[in-house]
């Protein structure tokens, strides 16, 4: 059982002009776990990594950092945060390696070989004296980050890490992100409205809506979704006859897709499905599990949300 | 707070701007050390502008092919530069001696007589020389008995009565002991002797009994006079004494020591001794002795000399003296009985005295029969109440115009002016400058005094520029720490930086001294290569000024002795404690503000309000910046620095720290409001969301 570094205890946050930017957040996050944070525009995901940062006082609640609550002790818990919100405002005119320098000296014991060691691992080494002024964006992203990892955090906060960066860019940004989760086993908390990337790092997803988190789940647990959310497609040779026997037979729902049935089961139900297909010596040409994508069920989560409040309304 | 310290520092001295700052300051600090400069280069159409060129002009007069007439006339034309040089404060070691050097050159090559024209002209250059010589004594420049021997070399300077009139108040007002003016006008005798000036001698003669006169009057009237002095007075009585010319005057002047002799012993000299017991306890009792011997050995000498007042020996027996002594001694045994102490006033009493106090008591009694004496008595009491009011007023008043001819006051000017104005705390101050000068013989050109920063006179002090360049870059870093403090590195929360930093393991308590602490030492650093350049520029071009000492006066009393590099480093320091202030303000403002723009406006604006109302209550353009380091600042550790350790309880409880509380106000109102200010920023920084 993996450590549990970042707990969150029922935090809620109003600001000064009444809006509740975060009502009663509950969650937590072990050692090597990617958490992703999605929401739309104004729900609080910026806010709740605010909170975790100690940039934002919180009005109820605790956040404990490994164990140690920021309201009590602050410095001990923000030693294991590293943290990069927005994109990183570095210094122009200093190099790579004097930006890092300079921020490493906040911390004790980080010599010019760490530094250098980081560099390497985010693989922008060939910059470390080139100034930052100079540097590519990528490059400005990554010392954005080794910047908030140069002092070995177990927690690391990256609000919107693909930010204004290109499509090669953002695959190299999400495979180093799985590579700190994996080698360096830091928690990672990412906000980002880049749903296909999060798709492929986050091992957790946490839906924000106003304020409240509206979904808790695992990527698995939130793309497979329940029993009745997957589908299946056969592609069979009779496929009308098919669809027929399956939904007479065992009472599942179907539908036609040109020369494929979709079925909406489970995967349990596959086996019962070619068997019975089998029996009416049907053949079989390709069986398909359709899942949807983390697109469609954060649109999903957020209408039966809306339907939910226009209901209660 | 010393991490984030070192390491904002650290970053801070890296930015590209810092030298483009450095090269701003230092250029603006040159500006106005050219711009204040007291140092005017002539501007007229004079060929030879500066010193190498003077040098050039007398190798010129040294040029054999040169006809003599030409000579003199270049000679006066250089003679007339140096007057002009001199006329405006300039060093004029230098040109006194080229003067000098073409003086004595055109002397050794006096025509024969045959040219009367030439000669005439060298005569008229000669009494030119001897004038630019009587300027320079006016200053002090040069001693008034190198003078006399100038003149006494020169059988040329033939002189009216009237040269002898100027010369004589020379001696008179030259800032000098007694001795030296009794040798100065000794010296002036044997030379109007040797050649016979009959005429002239007469006048001279006259002059030195009233000096004598005057010089036995301020014995008879300083009644603080020290030893020293006393002898002193007494050898230039000595000198008038053996070198007097007319029998007659000679009678005269021994009835004057006589009389002066009477009045110290009936009115000084007990007197004397009393405040003597009274204030300098601390004086050993030895020293106390060999004074008493002393004063009678030399007066004794003196009478002795006057055989007439022998004829009075046995008419006096153990009076009023004794009684002095031994009211004297016994306040003295009082304070530290001793054996040897009673001793030795005993034998003092029975010994030594017994030969001298006959002569001296034999005289008193005398004058009090002579009905003249009342009239010196009420004579003396006139001339106390002038003295304390008049006499300084004079000096002061003359000083006051030093640059202008020193012989020519009318003293009853002087004294409705300085009455008119002596209430100013300015002139006041002015006042007992001058009159400490003078009294000290210290009064030169040379002298340097507290910054005046007074554009209206042509004559500012010699170090003033340096105080003005060190004000200027002060105000140069102020305006560098609002840009650093604002836009270059903001406690800026919407750009992002803040946002890095906060996530440190250091409170904001923490990240906001530290910071503060950066900028302000980078100011320090700033304000310190000024320094060094102010520093070395006066170094370069006024070696002499830098190494006189500044005399300032506190609180229109007391006088302060500093060296100028001490006042400009506790100036300096003055000017850093409102830099701190001023930068604790902007850093409030950059707070408040968020962002750096709009910050960087409102604390020009907060700035620039705080300016102007410092306008208005100092009204002046240059103090309105920093006005506490000119008003209380630099004073007080000015008072403080200058403490001797051996009165050290004693000036304490008199020194103005003590009794002028604005100085402790103001220490502390800074250090209130530097703290307030950091309360305030903190607890906005510490309660705000980021």
């Amino acid at each position: 059982m993996p450590d549990t570094i970042l707990e969150i205890k029922e935090v809620t946050k109003k600001f000064s002009h009444g809006i509740v930017a975060v009502n009663n957040v509950s969650f937590s996050i072990s050692e090597g776990e990617i958490f992703g944070i999605l929401g739309p525009k104004n729900s609080g995901k910026t806010t709740i990594l605010r909170l975790i940062c100690g940039l934002t006082h919180m009005t109820e609640g605790d956040i404990l950092i490994d164990g140690v609550s920021i309201k009590n002790d602050f410095k001990k818990a923000i030693r294991d945060v590293g943290a990069l919100i927005r994109s990183p405002k570095l210094f122009n005119h200093m190099t790579c390696f004097a930006n890092l320098r300079y921020y490493a000296n906040f911390y004790e014991g980080i010599t010019d070989k760490d530094i250098s060691n980081y560099a390497r691992l985010l693989g922008f080494e060939h910059f470390l004296k080139r100034r930052i002024s100079k540097c590519p964006k990528e490059i400005k992203q990554k010392v954005g980050i080794a910047q908030a990892i140069i002092h070995k955090p177990k927690l690391l906060i990256i609000d919107d890490p693909f930010y204004n960066l290109d499509v090669r860019e953002i695959n190299t940004m999400s495979s180093l992100l799985k590579l700190l989760a994996e080698k360096e086993k830091i928690a990672l908390i990412i906000s980002s409205r880049m749903l296909g990337e999060m798709e492929k790092i986050c091992n957790t997803i946490g839906v924000f809506n106003e304020g409240n988190m509206v979904e808790l789940k695992t990527m698995i647990q939130l793309l497979e979704g329940s029993t009745n959310s997957q589908k299946l497609k056969f592609t069979v040779d009779y496929p009308n006859f098919a669809g027929k026997i399956i939904a007479e037979e065992l009472k599942l729902k179907v539908s036609l897709a040109g020369n494929a049935i979709l079925v909406y089961t489970n995967k349990a139900d596959l086996q019962i499905i070619t068997s019975t297909l089998k029996k009416y010596e049907l053949s079989i040409f390709k069986i398909e599990i359709i899942t949807k994508t983390l697109e469609q069920v954060f649109a999903e989560i957020l209408e039966r949300r809306a339907l939910s409040k226009s209901w209660l309304s | 707070m010393i991490k984030v310290f070192k390491n904002e520092f650290n970053r801070l001295i890296k930015m590209p701007l810092v030298f483009l700052m450095l090269i701003v300051l230092l250029a603006a600090t040159f500006l106005s050390l050219i711009l204040y400069s007291p140092v005017q280069r002539p501007s007229d159409n004079l060929d030879f502008g500066n010193d190498s060129s003077t040098q050039i002009y007398s190798t010129f007069i040294n040029e054999n092919k040169i006809s003599y007439d030409d000579k003199i006339n270049q000679a006066q034309t250089l003679l007339n530069y140096y007057s002009k040089l001199h006329d405006r404060s300039e060093n004029t070691t230098l040109s006194l001696q080229n003067t000098l050097n073409s003086f004595e050159l055109l002397k050794s090559e006096i025509p024969n007589g045959d040219s009367t024209v030439l000669y005439d002209k060298y005569q008229d250059f000669a009494q030119s020389v001897m004038e630019f010589k009587l300027s320079l004594i006016n200053f002090a420049e040069i001693d008034v008995i190198e003078y006399i021997n100038f003149i006494a070399t020169s059988p040329e300077y033939l002189g009216s009565l009237e040269d002898i009139d100027v010369l004589l108040d020379k001696i008179d007002n030259y800032n000098s002991s007694f001795l030296n003016k009794a040798e100065a006008a000794n010296a002036l005798v044997n030379f109007f002797e040797a050649n016979l000036f009959q005429e002239k001698l007469t006048k001279l003669n006259k002059f030195s009994l009233n000096f004598l006169e005057t010089t036995m009057d301020k014995i008879i009237y300083d009644i603080k006079i020290d030893y020293n002095t006393y002898t002193e007075y007494l050898k230039t009585s000595e000198i008038f004494f053996n070198t007097s010319y007319a029998n007659a005057w000679r009678v005269s002047l021994l009835n004057k020591i006589s009389r002066f002799a009477d009045l110290f012993y009936s009115v000084v000299n007990p007197t004397y001794l009393t405040i003597y017991t009274r204030n300098d306890l601390i004086l050993d009792l030895n020293t106390a002795i060999i004074n008493a011997h002393a004063y009678i050995n030399l007066t004794g000498t003196q009478l002795n000399s006057y055989s007439a007042h022998k004829l009075a020996v046995e008419k006096i027996r153990g009076t009023n003296f004794i009684n002095y002594l031994e009211q004297f001694s016994h306040d003295y045994i009082l304070v530290q009985p001793s054996k040897e102490a009673i001793e030795s006033i005993q034998s003092l009493i029975n010994s030594k005295l017994q030969e001298n106090i006959d002569v001296i008591f034999a005289y008193i009694v005398n004058f009090q029969n002579d009905p003249q004496s009342q009239l010196i008595v009420n004579k003396i009491e006139n001339y106390k109440e002038l003295s304390t009011m008049a006499y300084d007023l004079v000096l002061y008043t003359a000083i006051l115009n030093t640059h202008k001819d020193l012989t020519n006051i009318n003293i009853n000017d002087c004294y409705g002016y300085s009455l008119k104005n002596f209430n100013e705390y300015e002139t006041q101050s002015m006042a007992t400058l001058y009159n400490y000068l003078i009294k000290n013989n210290e009064y030169s050109s040379n002298y340097v005094s507290a910054p005046q920063f007074n554009f209206v006179e042509n004559s500012p002090s010699v170090v003033d520029y340096a105080f003005f360049a060190l004000r200027v870059a002060a105000i140069i870093i102020v305006i560098i720490l609002v840009v650093v403090a604002t836009i270059i590195y903001p406690l800026d929360t919407k750009k992002g930086t803040m946002n890095l930093l906060l996530v440190r393991p250091h409170s904001r308590t923490q990240i906001f001294f530290g910071k503060y602490l950066a900028t302000l030492l980078l100011g320090c650093v700033l304000f310190m290569f000024s320094f060094i350049f102010v520093l070395s520029y006066s170094a370069f071009t006024n070696i002499s000024y830098f190494s006189s000492i500044i005399i300032t006066v506190f609180n229109a009393t007391t006088i302060l002795r500093i060296q100028p590099i001490i006042a400009l480093l506790i100036y300096s320091i003055s000017l850093l404690i409102e830099i701190a202030f001023l930068l604790a303000i902007i850093f409030l403002v950059a707070v408040v503000f968020k962002k750096s723009r709009i910050s960087f406006v409102v604390s020009g604006v907060v700035l620039a309000i705080l300016f102007s109302f410092n306008l208005i209550t100092t009204s002046n353009l240059i103090f309105a910046f920093f006005p506490h380091t000119n008003i209380n600042l630099y004073k007080y550790f000015l008072v403080n620095s200058s403490f001797e350790r051996e009165h050290f309880l004693f000036k304490l409880l008199h020194s103005p720290v003590i009794t002028n509380m604005n100085i402790w106000l103001s220490i502390i109102v800074y250090v209130a409001y530097i703290s307030t200010l950091f309360v305030i920023s903190n607890a906005i920084l510490k309660s705000r969301d980021y």
